[in-house]
């Protein structure tokens, strides 16, 4: 009897429970038991309705729901970057879990719902790191190899390119007073675009084809610095302002999968 | 040894003695008459030294066992029991290997006799054995039984007893098969009365509060009244349910448990007289066999067993008991997984799987 | 113990809906494998060490993650904390909780820290500050800012920076947040190892010698770490501006203080905190502490059971006692590597006076008990076999139970329970027994003014008590007299119970009245064969069979085989069955993490089934309205359908919460 163990988890009727040790029974054929499902979906034992929401499970939902919502504003979640967006739920099967995650969401993109269209510029944007600089850090409680990290040491180099870009960028601007102008500060200005909605419409309308044009400059001047520079990219996603770009990262960093590699410990697979 | 001057009536002292003993057997069918006991009746003439002539005793009791009027028993010792005339009546005219045949049967008493048991007690061949039992059934002596212990056992008892209930279950059989619906009626009775005993129904008790506190209207905040009103509209079909449940969970929040130490939940006694006196059953149900089912009532875990001062048991129902089955269902059966039939199956990627899962996309729109 | 396969997967779930992708996958990783270094995350992950220094420094800083350096080797290893993954899920009860204890400003300040992980005080105070500068500029919030408002109008619970002060003094003191040191980052196997080299090397010269030194090494390894955490708990050491020397410990107290002009948003009823003066040392670092959550978790819990089993007044009065105990207890589980396992008798308790003294005022003890005439009750013969009871198990009592010392011994003991001030006029019981001067003296006590009532109170409060104390469950434990009676919980007998019960719940349902009724008889009564069962189950042989196979199958229940003899055939053999407690519990657990798991995934799939509409509710210009303000009527029945859905989702999740809750961690 101990021989099962507890390690037999779930409800246990697997496979190997057919033979019952002890049969103090004559066989019997009438007796039936349930077992082998003819479909895929048998008929549910009890599809009952849940009870009801209490008043107390209510406001612990809510306060669940406002806290993950909030979380997923703040600076610390990475969106998902799956590779196919239709495939179904997350899997962490041990052979698959890898798989399913795009190395680069921009390899990827779908050319006609993928590149950034005017209306998609409320949409909250996507990163795939977080972005730490917008979180205060104690950095003695960390270990010392992620203090750089921390700091945004890393990719000094990378973040002294891109402040030239920007510079250029900025003495472009620099004549217009558009709403989006505070944007590189990495503070999110969806409230303020909320508040300008109806009046600066006219006005972002402009600026946007303006930007795009600075982006498009500036990004092709980046690609060419950067080309040797290690996530480029993802250096982008942290320091970049994050309501443009997605357009610009597309131009620019479609051969970022191979920058990633060259940092990957043991070349892996990236082709699947 | 005094002689006697006449040679002794023979008869009319077995028949003197049979009547002695004819009424005693009838008033304890159990009882068994050993030596000591017919010299006791002083019929047997006894010498002046007041010893019993055992010689004469001897032949009377044979000229009665003769007639089939006694039957020997050894319990332990030889003893006697007395046979009615009429059943004296039907030893007669029986074989030898008929009558030790129905000896057995009648031996077995109310536990019946295994076939088995009279071939090996009896040395008689297996077809002598079958031809007497044809005949014995025939003239209608003994007739076959089924016994709830050894159901697979071929049995006879004598045709007119019933079996015991160590044979037929007791009350709780009926034809040799568990009567189920019979239990569970006792058992319902039992328990209903057990709850009546058990709770306070207070017509008046409205809830902890004294009065409605002013925070609960005040304390809502705009998502929470967004989320009711939300409810409300969303799932208008669900109010009328949801109503009746609270409906229900009032009543049974009324009713109020008694005080700690309370003494008059019901005890067994009280239980088997109240059972008795109000005749709900053909059959007498015995304190013994009432307590078998409160025993499974526990099990079922719907009455509990409280001390009492009088240092006996009394019975309590469980609050839960008042529930109906879909309020106290457990937590982990709502969502459609807790009883999932594939739910080992049930994978992402797999066959099934939470994205393709019928019973979700049921169970959401409930 | 490592969790099992499917707890790694709800956790690795559960981080993935609050911090996305790349922790997520860090943290599978680090689930399944162990300690790993980056460079071999790096292998596991096929993620970037880039990619991976700033996933880790998310994960440690929401407490997700150990990490520590080994100095031999100079790498730093990484390590899952999987008790905090599962905190995540009930970050909405813990809210809650604080909510009911402290008010709205401490539910804010814990959204806070849940969104910052750990965090030093000024830290705190910057998003405060920040965000209250935003409304003064009648600006909205700006999107790294935390905020918690809605419609961008309604104003944060806390509404001054010494508020939040005395918020955080108040969650620090009852121990809902915890100061965070150093050592809280290395993993428990880690801190244990290090203090053995330590020790082996203070003490021992480097290695033990025979048994003796190996359990005095064990002893002050057990020391050494008890005293790290005694070190690191919170003592209260808040520095207070002069002239206000008002005691900060106060919970229901602070009610009566003079209200902020500005405390416009707190409501009237709930608990109260105000700046009164108190200011923490701002480089103090804090997060929240699980361990002490969990405590009032199962106080929840417990008092659910109390309503279930006895009734709704009592269970409040209990609520109220255990209120009372949850101060004194920092975690729910003693653990035996750390904690010195004293054989104390009894645990922390309470007097019925105490108790009574802080029941609120609207909970009513002379409702919730049914009445009975004063011959019907005999709490003396209760007490009698409570304590022949105890001396049979031979449990010394404390204070003992026999009458008639102390100054607060209750006035009657016998037949006083006539409760003449229910308020409840369908009294079916005559008023009997007048001759009993016992309870004369009661009824003359109800009629007596405010003092009076007062003990009148205690008699109807320790009413209730007795009954906790007298349930098949044993809600309480009588330890002694003083102050109209002390009370004690012994919560690991209570949660085995409702464990119990909640397995009970489960065989019904899924096996039916017969099951149950099985299952129920083999716990109680032991190892039993199948004739037995059939006469004590009062359940038909062949249904017997069926069900017992039924049950095997599904690992609920097992057989045994004692031969009776050399030969072991079939026939010479006794068919033993019995039910496994344990296992039955383990499978739950499994079982409940498998259907958390699916909950999740399948809320995933219903969000991005639903994602045009909930793309519109995201959208950065209207985030912070109510979508009734701007969504159409399509969309907005869209999106209540949608809504629905996912509350619906999110409250299974919090009730099988509850259940693994009660089995792994009350």
């Amino acid at each position: 009897m101990a021989g099962r163990g507890r390690g037999r988890g779930g409800a246990g009727a697997g496979a190997g429970a057919g033979q019952l040790k002890g049969a103090t029974w004559e066989y019997d054929a009438s007796i039936q038991l349930e077992s082998k499902p003819a479909d895929l979906f048998p008929k549910h034992p009890n599809l009952r309705k849940p009870a009801p929401i209490t008043t107390k499970e209510r406001r612990e939902i809510d306060n669940f729901k406002k806290l993950q919502d909030q979380i997923h504003r703040g600076p610390l979640y990475t969106q998902p970057t799956k590779r196919d967006p239709n495939a179904p739920a997350k899997t962490f099967g041990e052979e698959q879990f890898n798989k399913q995650f795009g190395t680069n969401s921009k390899a990827n993109m779908d050319p006609f719902h993928g590149v950034e269209t005017y209306s998609m510029r409320y949409a909250p944007k996507q990163r795939t790191l977080p972005k730490l600089s917008d979180q205060p850090f104690n950095k003695t409680l960390f270990p010392e190899e992620l203090w750089s990290t921390l700091e945004g040491e890393e990719g000094q180099e990378v973040r002294n390119h891109l402040n030239r870009a920007m510079e250029r960028k900025e003495a472009m601007l620099a004549s217009m007073k558009a709403a989006e102008n505070g944007a590189g500060s990495g503070a999110g200005n969806g409230a303020d675009n909320g508040a300008d909605k109806g009046a600066g419409a006219d006005a972002s309308a402009k600026t946007k084809i303006l930007l795009e044009k600075i982006h498009k400059v500036a990004g092709d001047e980046d690609n060419e610095e950067l080309e040797e520079e290690q996530d480029a990219e993802d250096v982008d996603d942290a320091y970049e302002d994050e309501d443009l770009g997605e357009d610009y990262n597309a131009e620019g960093y479609f051969d970022d999968g191979e920058d990633d590699q060259e940092d990957e410990a043991d070349g892996g697979d990236e082709n699947y | 040894m005094v002689s006697s001057s006449s040679a002794p009536d023979l008869a009319g002292l077995a028949t003197r003695i049979y009547d002695e003993l004819l009424p005693l057997q009838k008033e304890d069918s159990y009882i068994v008459f050993h030596q000591n006991d017919i010299f006791d009746l002083d019929i047997i003439p006894s010498d002046p030294q007041g010893n019993h002539d055992v010689n004469l005793a001897l032949r009377v009791l044979q000229k009665l066992t003769d007639e089939k009027l006694l039957k020997v028993v050894h319990d332990p010792g030889m003893g006697w029991k007395v046979r009615t005339r009429e059943e004296a009546l039907k030893y007669r005219g029986l074989t030898t290997e008929e009558d030790l045949v129905y000896s057995y049967v009648d031996e077995a008493e109310d536990e019946g006799a295994w076939t088995k048991n009279i071939k090996s007690r009896s040395n008689l061949h297996e077809a002598v054995i079958q031809a007497a039992l044809k005949k014995l059934k025939s003239r209608n002596l003994i007739s076959e039984m089924k016994s709830v212990e050894h159901p697979a056992r071929k049995m006879y008892i004598k045709s007119n007893l019933s079996p015991n209930d160590r044979a037929t279950g007791g009350p709780w059989y009926t034809d040799g098969e568990l009567d189920t619906v019979f239990i569970d009626t006792i058992m319902n009775t039992l328990f209903d009365y057990i709850l009546k005993k058990t709770f306070y129904f207070s017509k008046s008790y409205g809830g902890p509060m004294k009065k409605e506190p002013k925070k609960v209207i005040k304390k809502m905040s705009p998502e929470e009244a967004r989320a009711k009103r939300d409810q409300v509209l969303g799932a208008e079909k669900s109010e009328e349910e949801l109503d009746e449940k609270s409906k229900r969970m009032k009543y049974y929040e009324k009713n109020l448990p008694m005080p700690a130490g309370y003494q008059a939940y019901p005890t067994l006694d009280e239980l088997t007289v109240w059972i008795e006196a109000h005749k709900f059953f053909t059959q007498t149900l015995t304190a013994s066999d009432l307590q078998q089912l409160l025993d499974v009532l526990e099990f079922d875990d719907k009455i509990e067993k409280v001390f009492i001062a009088s240092g006996g048991l009394a019975y309590r129902a469980l609050r839960k008991s008042m529930l109906n089955e879909d309020d106290r269902g457990s937590v982990l059966n709502e969502a459609p997984c807790g009883r999932c039939p594939v739910f080992d199956l049930c994978e992402e990627g797999g066959p099934v799987g939470p994205s393709n899962c019928e019973y979700f996309n049921e169970w959401l729109l409930l | 113990m490592a969790p099992s396969k499917n707890a790694v997967e709800l956790m690795a779930l559960l981080v993935d809906e609050a911090y996305g992708e790349l922790t997520s996958r860090i943290f599978t990783i680090l689930l399944r494998r162990g300690r790993l270094p980056i460079r071999l995350l790096s292998m596991h992950t096929l993620l970037t060490p880039r990619q991976l220094r700033h996933g880790l420094a998310v994960l440690i800083q929401q407490g997700l993650v150990y990490h520590n350096l080994e100095v031999d080797t100079g790498t730093t290893f990484y390590e899952a904390n999987d008790d905090a993954a599962y905190g995540l899920a009930r970050a909405g009860k813990i809210m809650d909780v604080a909510e009911n204890r402290f008010g709205p400003a401490a539910r804010d300040v814990v959204h806070k820290l849940f969104l910052l992980g750990h965090c030093s005080v000024s830290d705190l105070v910057t998003a405060y500050e920040s965000k209250n500068k935003d409304h003064a500029n009648g600006n909205a919030e700006g999107s790294s800012t935390i905020t918690n408002d809605v419609n961008g109008q309604s104003v944060s619970p806390v509404d001054s920076i010494g508020q939040l002060h005395s918020v955080l003094i108040q969650l620090l003191d009852s121990g809902f947040v915890e100061p965070v040191v150093r050592s809280m980052f290395h993993s428990p196997e880690d801190t244990h190892s290090m203090i053995e080299r330590q020790i082996l090397q203070e003490s021992f010269g480097g290695s033990t010698k025979g048994a003796k030194q190996k359990d005095e090494l064990k002893l002050k390894i057990k020391n050494r770490m008890n005293a790290i955490r005694a070190e690191r708990e919170w003592k209260g050491n808040a520095k207070k501006r002069p002239l206000n020397g008002e005691h900060i410990n106060g919970i229901n107290g602070t009610n009566k203080r003079r209200r902020l002009s500005n405390g416009s948003s707190t409501v009237s009823g709930d608990p109260l905190i105000e700046d009164d003066g108190s200011r923490l040392d701002p480089t103090l670092v804090i997060h929240i502490n699980y361990e002490k959550c969990n405590v009032a978790l199962r106080n929840e819990a417990l008092v659910a059971f109390a309503k279930e089993r006895i009734g709704e007044i009592t269970s409040l009065i209990f609520a109220q006692g255990l209120a009372i105990l949850e101060k004194k207890i920092p975690r729910c589980r003693i653990n035996p590597s750390i904690d010195k396992v004293v054989d104390l008798p009894d645990g922390p308790g309470f007097t019925t006076k105490e108790l009574t003294t802080v029941l609120s005022k609207a909970v009513n003890p002379g409702t919730g008990i049914g009445k009975a005439s004063s011959g019907e009750v005999n709490t003396r013969a209760l007490e009698r076999l409570e304590s022949r009871k105890h001396k049979s198990e031979e449990v010394k009592i404390e204070g003992d139970v026999s009458m008639g010392d102390g100054p607060d011994e209750e006035p009657t003991i016998n037949g006083h329970t006539h409760l003449s001030d229910i308020e409840d006029d369908d009294d079916p019981f005559e008023e009997g027994d007048k001759s009993n001067p016992a309870k004369r003296r009661k009824l003359v006590t109800f009629q007596a003014e405010s003092s009076g009532d007062r003990e009148n109170r205690l008699e109807l409060v320790k009413k209730h008590l007795m009954l906790l104390a007298t349930d098949d469950a044993k809600f309480l434990r009588r330890t002694g007299n003083n102050g109209y009676g002390e009370w004690t919980c012994d919560f690991e007998t209570l949660v085995a119970k409702m464990q119990e019960s909640e397995v009970d719940a489960l065989l019904l349902e899924n096996f039916g009245i017969s099951g149950h009724r099985l299952a129920r008889m083999l716990r109680r009564l032991g190892k039993l064969d199948e004739k037995t069962m059939v006469d004590t189950a009062k359940l038909k042989p062949k249904d017997i069979r069926t069900k017992l196979a039924e049950m095997q199958m599904a690992g609920v229940i097992d057989i045994q085989e004692v031969p009776r003899d050399s030969n072991r055939t079939t026939n010479r053999t006794i068919f033993l069955w019995f039910f496994d407690e344990a296992r039955a519990a383990t499978m739950v657990t499994e079982h409940t993490y498998k259907a958390m798991s699916r909950i999740l995934q399948r809320l995933d799939i219903e969000r991005r089934r639903a994602h045009d509409v909930l793309a519109l509710t995201k959208r950065s210009d209207v985030r912070d309205f109510d979508p009734e303000v701007y969504l159409d009527a399509n969309q907005l029945n869209d999106f209540r359908a949608i809504d629905a859905k996912i509350d619906n989702l999110l409250c299974q999740i919090g009730r099988l919460d509850g259940l693994i809750g009660l089995f792994q961690e009350f």
